[in-house]
């Protein structure tokens, strides 16, 4: 009973096949068609049309129809890309960080080196160009081995003390400028929008005296702010010496002026007075003055004007006393 | 119904066969070459729909696009002598394409051998070239002057600092003129490279090179480190010249201040001496003129006032009884109203 019941289903099922393989042909035909006549957009993108593979018409985002099988479309990512440089880029569109400093040194102009790194943002601004200019696989080692080449080739141009410090962003522009030039010659439709130099430093093995250049600048800067502190205690103190001096002349000055007239109004008042009796007056002065000296001298020989040749005798000078009191010592 | 339904598939199909076997389109980014039984018959570098022989033609297709090689570490030319004996590493690249479909297919075939070759022609003609010039050629783009202020105006914010005088020797590369720079350079192995892969056999490759460059030029590691070094002494020599600078420059203003001091005390001194000189004068003057009013008296004065401060207590006088005080110790004096003068 069972083989019976299976007999009946297979030439069923054979009919059935015969019959819909048609169906399912016309059925697949249509949902290609139908699946390949619209394709959409994403904000990001655009998309190139190929009719017959001649590059129709450039289309931006949104859902968009095409001619099946005969049209192509081929979406292109519009989104700014930002890369960091010189480092490589992995196969699978990673950056890789590189520990070997080789690969960022850069020459300068005077031979030196410099550990230069920079950034890079490009898009794609005319999409059919970019389709037709670079191959797809060669868009990213093109770009990235233009941009090393230019930007050795610019700080080739500056000394590594402008790289280091002053001309870094003259650099960058320059750099910037000759790498979309570069991508210009071949017709990329790639714009480079942005390009920022990063860690530009001495190698490894020169940072010490470089950071030590920096220190020194720093170093001088401060000797001469030491030097003008000292300046502006030691000038304020000089104009203060300088104002002593003056004012004390001047003090002097108006004493001596005060005294002096002091005593030549003393002295006239005197003469004033002296004139009325001046023979008495000039004994009396004369006398009180003899007499205040001979009070105040020392030791005095008074002898008669009439003894003559005594003074001979006599025992002048600062010996005798001396004589004095050295004969006890003498004897 | 049926009958319609299955002679459409059958169209469908058939239709889709024909085109499979007999049709190509050729994108813009890409051209193809037939070729019958192996041998190119047809090269088609415009886009568009074509059509073959099936079974007997195949077509094959390579790209149109501008295609890449090198820049990579693996591709690094090491150990090559610049004609002045230094010894650098170059990173070549070389952008190129395929030109003649036909030619490429006969000659070169693949994609890989013909990146061989561009590898080749360009390594050449990079080691070639490179070695004819000076180092400083393959470096420098122009003779523009260096400069070096180690930014001491961005340092210290003293505006306008002038750059380092002689004070710092400059290598001797810094004023070393270039005369034909590092783009010519590049554009001369350029078209060595180029004339080269189009030459030196009867036909072509079919392939040319669009751009040459050079991702990276450095020092080779030993010549790298001898370089280092000589730029660590470079700078340490600029280290010093700041601090010595700085030292003379605290020297000079010292110096100067102490000058101004000086100036100073001394223009002090002069006003005091001018003031004092004067005040003296005056009195001088003063005296004189009453002196001269008051004639003798004020000798008379002064020479009492002189004898009285004159004797002290250790001076010794020998006198005589002619003095006039002491006449009286002798006798009566004889006229008190005498026109004697006083003898000291």
């Amino acid at each position: 009973m069972a083989k019976q019941r299976v007999e009946i289903p297979v030439e069923d099922v054979r009919q059935g096949v015969l019959s819909l393989f048609p169906m399912a042909v016309l059925l697949l035909a249509a949902v290609a068609c139908v699946w390949d006549s619209a394709f959409t957009v994403a904000p990001h993108e655009k998309a190139v049309v190929f009719r017959l593979g001649k590059p129709q018409e450039t289309v931006g985002p949104g859902l968009h129809f095409k001619v099946p099988f005969v049209d192509k479309a081929v979406i292109v990512d519009t989104i700014e890309n930002e890369w960091k440089l010189p480092f490589s880029i992995s196969p699978e569109g990673n950056f890789r960080s590189s520990e070997h400093e080789e690969e960022s040194v850069m020459l300068t102009a005077d031979l030196n080196a410099a550990v230069v790194e920079w950034t890079i943002q490009w898009k794609v601004v005319e999409p059919e160009k970019f389709l037709l200019a670079i191959d797809k696989d060669a868009v990213a080692p093109v770009i990235r081995s233009l941009a090393r080449g230019v930007m050795q080739q610019t700080i080739g141009d500056y000394s590594i003390d402008e790289v280091l410090t002053a001309k870094r962003t003259e650099v960058g522009n320059k750099a910037r400028e000759a790498l979309q030039e570069a991508l210009k010659s071949f017709d990329s439709g790639i714009a480079i929008t942005g390009l920022q130099m990063q860690r530009v430093t001495p190698p490894g093995m020169v940072k010490p005296a470089f950071d030590e250049v920096n220190a020194s600048v720093q170093k001088r800067d401060q000797l001469i702010n030491e030097a003008n502190r000292e300046r502006n205690v030691l000038i304020p103190k000089a104009e203060a010496e300088k104002d002593r001096l003056i004012r004390e002349a001047e003090g002097y000055a108006a004493r001596r002026r005060a005294e002096t007239d002091g005593e030549i109004n003393a002295l006239i008042e005197q003469y004033k007075a002296y004139k009325e009796a001046p023979e008495v007056t000039k004994q009396r002065l004369y006398i009180e003055t003899l007499q205040e000296v001979l009070q105040a001298s020392g030791p005095k020989i008074i002898v008669d004007s009439d003894l003559k040749g005594i003074v001979p005798l006599l025992d002048l000078g600062g010996a005798p006393p001396r004589a004095i009191t050295s004969t006890p010592e003498q004897e | 119904m049926r009958t319609i339904l299955n002679l459409l598939a059958f169209a469908i199909v058939a239709i889709y066969l024909v085109i499979w076997t007999c049709c190509y389109v050729v994108d813009a980014r890409e051209q193809a070459v037939v070729l019958q039984f192996g041998n190119p018959v047809h090269a088609r570098t415009e886009p568009g729909l074509y059509f073959k022989i099936p079974f007997i033609q195949n077509v094959v297709k390579v790209p149109r696009t501008r295609l890449f090689w090198g820049g990579e570490q693996g591709d690094l030319l090491p150990d090559l002598p610049t004609k002045d004996g230094k010894k650098v590493e170059l990173t070549p690249f070389a952008v190129w394409r395929i030109t003649d479909p036909s030619a490429f297919a006969r000659v070169l075939r693949t994609q890989q051998t013909a990146e061989e070759r561009v590898k080749q022609f360009t390594r050449n003609a990079v080691r070639d070239i490179i070695t004819t010039y000076d180092l400083i050629e393959l470096v420098r783009s122009s003779n523009r002057t260096l400069t070096y202020t180690f930014g001491t105006d961005l340092l210290s914010g003293e505006a306008g600092a002038k750059p380092v005088e002689m004070a710092i020797e400059p290598p001797p590369e810094v004023n070393a003129s270039v005369k034909v720079g590092r783009p010519l350079i590049i554009k001369r192995i350029k078209d060595e490279a180029r004339s080269r892969l189009s030459s030196g056999q009867e036909e072509s490759r079919g392939i040319e090179i669009v751009d040459i460059g050079l991702s990276r030029v450095d020092f080779v590691d030993t010549v790298r480190r001898a370089a280092f070094e000589r730029l660590r002494k470079f700078m340490e020599s600029i280290a010093a010249y700041y601090t010595n600078d700085g030292e003379r420059k605290k020297q000079e203003i010292i110096n100067r201040t102490m000058a101004e001091v000086s100036r100073i005390q001394g223009e002090g001194q002069q006003r005091s001496n001018e003031t004092r000189g004067k005040v003296d004068a005056e009195i001088i003057r003063k005296f004189a003129a009453a002196i001269n009013e008051t004639g003798d008296f004020y000798i008379f004065l002064r020479q009492l006032e002189a004898a009285r401060t004159a004797l002290t207590s250790d001076t010794k006088l020998v006198l005589t009884t002619d003095s006039p005080l002491l006449q009286v110790l002798k006798s009566v004096p004889t006229g008190l109203p005498g026109g004697q003068k006083p003898s000291p």
